[in-house]
């Protein structure tokens, strides 16, 4: 076999019996094009987004190293910033949200308000319009707004900004902050104010979220990490944390790294199903060589020889495919960071990649000879006898043992694949398992098509409608015919369809979660930060505006003095201390569970009648994990000063994904009522504008009471959703035109077969009106099995995730699907058609002259 | 004595359909010594071809032995079955065979290019210049016409100069015209190269111009009997 590979006769006969099908085998071969391309591309996606997040390092955090806290820094770690500050630069950063007026468009919107101390960012810059209004800000009270509510409310550049007690003067918009994604602005825009500005606007207040930063630019020779493990201790304390720029940038690589893996695994589907292409090209190339074949081997040639020819005809093949493809690919990848852009919190340059060019081609390769082995492999078995008897064995060539080896190489290879594409982050063990299940994803999705398509070929053959007119009789054999095309096409149709109507339900479903939320009579506008003294305010403006107080939640805040007996102070001293243990909670009290809320051990809440009553409450999984309390453990709590036990008298699972007001720990009645606290107040806007008159009425009332506007999240989630669905159709794309490849591929190939069958038929009377009919019939009925398997299997996949990994019942809506059926059925039925159009166009005489 | 090229022994074949046993071929045994020429013939369905098939190493009998140029075929793997095939046998089918991607000349050197020698294009110009094509070199198959495409088979079948030549039904595709001279051309290039000839047909004209006719009917040879009649002296009334 080696030898005759490297037979001068068989390289000179592989090249001349290819001459008259060249354009035919590099049709076929074409298939593995986009495969590859896709690949090109998300490999070189993935190298530019490496080396991006590697130059701009340190512009990520804009700093060597910052520290973060929920809560104003301690003396203790304010003295440690000083003593830092002596030998490096520091800036400080105090944000919040709140709701930023804009009187002259009278629009509100709840915004993240930044105020700025010092140099920062000292690496990167803050881009605005105009260029200085960074630099100039804190001449005077001036704000920048972030360019999302520019663009959503027309504000200009002079206009005011009434952000709590105070007016701003727009003086700049902000086009991009360092190591922060533009998508980020969708979900909270961003306002810069001067720092002098921020106790006028009154709004720190009792259960204001404010996040307080230090920034630091370290003196070169300074590792930031020695630092941080130096300030560690203090950082525990205060529950503060710490990130470096390194961190930073191994987060964000990993993050991005995940997302090209997933991306990688998209376009590695479409190289999958161009190898099923390639397979039933192949097969329907070799069935064409069997005389040729059997003829060689007559004149003598090895069964060795007879292969080599094949083989290295398709490995050409393959290699021209796979290289345009790669041109492809590097033209997409120009185009992908584009449509990434806003996803990415860094400046991506392309990059022409040859690794990425290297990978993709190499893959791209390897599956493409692994997949025409399959058929090819059976040339090896080609007896010469056929040609003494040509019609006898011409259906059934004798198939080769090896095929189960190399079946299982492409396997292996797809698992290997598979497994590389899942999060570095896990074990390699998990990896494995991971990667096992993608490809037993993929193996039963192929299998369950091919089932379909044998099923389609058997059934009509043995329930032939006799009845039917002669057209729709004589389309539906076809589907049964030798050398049809059934299995070929639902496989790469339907998997295409799967995919696409996969990724089209997985977005439909993430919408459907939130608008659970937004259902008739739910409350669907949040008021919280409201204070004791302003509730009887609120509550009585709401009613005056005729929107309805649906719930008033009160909130206190607190901390954990012991768990189980053992003080925090404690835990500290021998270090066992953990995160939870520090944080300042938000608690309510109520005892009856909401609607997002289930138990799942011992009992609800009882009210606490008196002050001898042991006080049992009721904690979220996932706080009973990290404190590593169950049911009867006793927490002490310091409510503001004051020290209260209690006991855990339950644990409860909580839907986070709803939007509604939740908390990891709930008191019973009869404790906190006394205690210092503010609320949340929940109301139903009748729609977008009654909801804008709600807000601004409660800004110029209350400027500190910030809104959750349920309708803003869920255009928002919808808008982010759609981005996204834009980049893994962009990528479901690469399959579908697999999948049309190998449809034009097929048809084109099986078009010398129609002509003679179509010559025949009018040679027999049938006028070119029923010819075309015939075929139309044929692929009408192959694009609706393979698009009704696609979409069904898509359906039941989204079913199957929902409830397994969404935990909810999907129910998939029908219209979408059978729109896009029709227009695969039609996409099928037009490349069908006209991809035989030559048909008609040649006379019989020709045609049956060309059979040799 | 001149040399045995092909000797048949006990030649049986046959085929298993389900509980069917189908005897296609029983207990044929001849000898066909250098220069000979053989033709054999019966209705259609006898089992020539299957004979022809097995001579030539393409199939494998059920019992029997087959030896060609004094090689036992019968225990060659297929590769090795190839080869002698390449080294001693020549042939020309009733269809033609031509491989429709080479041109006539490439067709005509595939034999020879085999074998991996270097090859000498000039034989195979002056092989069909031998048959009329010197202007048809350079054509494909499908360019040219079937008395034309069985000339290039009988130029390829002769340029390994081999020892025996089989041919089944040569001249069943072609008209009456063209079939003589295709015959005619077989028989002179066999007398020129003394190759041993075994014709397959179910034409009995044909067949007299041989020297020995061998006849099959469901599978047994019925007679086998020398051919007094010479193509120099054929009389096509005297036919039986
Ligand atoms: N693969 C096969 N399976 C079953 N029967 C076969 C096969 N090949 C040939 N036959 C049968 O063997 C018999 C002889 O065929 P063949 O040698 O082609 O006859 P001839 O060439 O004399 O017309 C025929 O009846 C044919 O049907
Ligand atoms: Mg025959």
């Amino acid at each position: 076999m080696i030898a005759s590979l490297f037979n001068r006769w068989t390289w000179v006969m592989a090249w001349r019996d290819s001459r008259t099908h060249r354009k035919r085998l590099l049709l076929f071969i074409s298939s593995i094009m986009l495969g590859t391309a896709a690949l090109v591309a998300v490999n070189s996606l993935g190298e530019s987004l490496e080396r991006a997040v590697s130059t701009q390092a340190k512009s990520l955090l804009g700093a060597d190293l910052a520290i973060e806290s929920r809560q104003p820094f301690s003396k203790a770690l304010e003295r440690a910033v000083d003593s830092l500050a002596e030998r490096a630069e520091v800036a400080r950063e105090m944000s919040f949200g709140s709701m930023v007026y804009f009187p002259k468009q009278s629009k509100t919107r709840l915004s993240q308000i930044r105020a700025v101390t010092g140099d920062f960012p000292f690496y990167g810059t803050i881009e605005t319009e105009p260029k200085s209004a960074y630099n100039t800000l804190n001449n005077g009270r001036n704000a920048l707004i972030d360019n999302t509510l520019a663009i959503q409310f027309g504000v200009q550049i002079g206009d005011s900004v009434k952000i709590g007690d105070v007016s701003f003067l727009v003086s700049g918009i902000l086009k991009e902050v360092p190591g922060e994604a533009a998508v980020a602005s969708v979900i909270g825009p961003r306002v810069y104010i001067p720092p002098m500005y921020v106790d006028s606007t009154k709004l720190i207040q009792v259960g204001s979220r404010v996040t307080y930063k230090a920034f630091f630019k370290l003196p070169p020779a300074t590792s930031a990490k020695a630092v941080v493990d130096s300030l560690k201790p203090l950082l525990n304390l205060t529950s503060a944390t710490a990130t470096t720029a390194e961190e930073r940038q191994a987060t964000l690589g990993r993050t991005l790294e995940n997302l090209y893996r997933f991306l990688n695994l998209v376009g590695f589907i479409a190289l999958l199903l161009g190898g099923v292409g390639v397979a039933s090209a192949v097969n329907v190339y070799v069935k064409q060589k069997l005389q040729t074949v059997a003829t060689l081997r007559c004149m003598g040639a090895s069964s060795a020889q007879a292969f080599a020819i094949y083989l290295i005809q398709t490995f050409a093949m393959g290699l021209i495919g796979v290289s345009i493809g790669a041109t492809i690919g590097v033209f997409v990848s120009a185009f992908l960071p584009r449509l990434l852009g806003d996803f990415l919190p860094i400046q991506v340059e392309f990059i022409i990649s040859t690794s990425a060019i290297g990978v993709g081609v190499s893959i791209g390769l390897l599956m493409s000879i692994a997949f025409a082995l399959l058929p090819l492999l059976a040339v090896r078995n080609i007896s010469p006898l056929l040609v003494l008897r040509a019609s006898v064995e011409d259906e059934k060539i004798q198939q080769d043992y090896l095929r189960y080896v190399v079946f299982g190489l492409i396997v292996m290879v797809v698992w290997f694949f598979a497994s590389l594409q899942t999060d570095s982050a896990l074990s390699a063990v998990e990896r494995f398992k991971q990667g096992a299940l993608i490809t037993l994803g993929l193996g039963v999705s192929f299998g369950l098509l091919a089932l379909v398509a044998k099923g389609t070929m058997i059934g009509a053959r043995k329930f032939f409608p006799k009845r039917w007119n002669y057209v729709w009789r004589q389309g539906l054999a076809n589907l049964y015919r030798p050398n049809n095309q059934t299995l070929i096409l639902i496989l790469s149709l339907g998997f295409g369809t799967m995919l696409i109507s996969l990724m089209y339900l997985l977005q439909a479903m993430l919408i459907e979660q939130v608008e659970l939320t937004s259902k008739e009579n739910q409350p669907n506008l949040v008021f919280f930060d409201v204070q004791s003294d302003q509730r009887n305010g609120v509550e009585e403006l709401l009613t005056a505006i005729d929107a309805p107080v649906m719930q008033t939640i009160p909130i206190v805040t607190m901390r954990i003095a012991a768990v189980k007996g053992k003080t925090v102070a404690e835990a500290r001293r021998d270090s066992t201390v953990k995160s939870a243990w520090l944080w300042e909670y938000r608690v309510s009290y109520r005892d009856t569970l909401n609607e997002t809320e289930t138990l799942i051990k011992g009992e609800m809440n009882k009210p606490v009648k008196s002050p001898n009553d042991s006080i049992k409450i009721s904690i979220n999984e996932f706080l009973a994990q990290s404190l590593e309390v169950d049911v009867n453990d006793e927490i002490s709590f310091d409510v503001q000063g004051v020290p209260v036990k209690c006991y855990v008298g339950s644990i409860r699972k909580v839907d986070f994904r709803r939007i509604q007001p939740s908390f990891s720990i709930l008191f019973p009645t009869g404790v906190l009522e006394d205690a210092p606290q503010f609320y949340a107040v929940l109301t139903r806007a009748s729609n977008d504008e009654h909801s804008a008159e709600i807000q601004q009425a409660m800004v110029e009332a209350f400027p500190n009471v910030s809104a959750i506007d349920l309708g803003l999240i869920l255009s928002t989630v919808d808008s982010i959703l759609d981005k996204v669905s834009l980049v893994i159709e962009f990528m479901a794309l690469f399959s579908i035109l697999t999948g049309v490849a190998v449809l034009i591929g097929s048809v084109l190939i099986s078009r010398f077969q129609r002509m003679r069958e179509s010559v025949l038929l009018r040679t027999l009377g049938a006028v070119r009106k029923q010819v075309v009919s015939i075929m139309t019939v044929e692929y009408l009925l192959l694009g609706f099995l393979a698009s009704l398997s696609g979409v069904v299997l898509s359906a039941a996949a989204s079913v199957i995730l929902a409830y397994t990994v969404f935990k909810f019942t999907f129910a998939p809506n029908l219209l979408p699907m059978m729109a896009m059926m029709l227009v695969m059925i039609a996409l099928t039925v037009v490349i069908g058609v006209q991809g035989s159009r030559g048909v008609h166009s040649h006379s019989p005489l020709e045609v049956l002259r060309n059979e040799v | 004595m001149s040399q045995t090229i092909l000797s048949v022994q006990d030649l049986t074949k046959t085929y298993h359909s389900g509980e069917q046993t189908l005897t296609v071929l029983s207990q044929v045994s001849f000898r066909l010594s250098e220069g000979d020429s053989c033709a054999i013939v019966g209705p259609s369905g006898s089992g020539k071809t299957t004979l022809l098939g097995l001579c030539a190493g393409l199939d494998r009998q059920t019992s029997g032995t087959v030896s060609l140029c004094g090689i036992t075929i019968d225990s060659l793997s297929e590769d090795e079955r190839a080869k002698v095939r390449n080294q001693f046998v020549g042939f020309v089918f009733q269809n033609f065979q031509l491989i429709p991607t080479l041109t006539a000349l490439e067709n005509v050197l595939v034999p020879l290019e085999l074998r991996g020698e270097r090859v000498n294009e000039k034989d195979g110009i002056e092989l069909l210049a031998r048959v009329g094509l010197e202007k048809r070199v350079h054509h494909y198959p499908t360019q040219l016409s079937g008395g034309e495409q069985q000339r290039v088979a009988i130029a390829r079948s002769f340029i390994n100069r081999p020892k025996i030549l089989f041919a089944d039904e040569p001249t069943g595709n072609l008209d009456g015209e063209t079939s003589e001279k295709i015959e005619s051309l077989l028989f002179e290039l066999n007398r020129e190269a003394k190759t041993t000839l075994v014709l397959v047909t179910h034409n009995l004209e044909l067949a007299r111009k041989t020297e020995r006719i061998i006849r099959l009917k469901n599978g047994m040879v019925v007679s086998d009997t020398m051919n007094e009649m010479q193509e120099t002296n054929f009389n096509p009334t005297t036919a039986p």
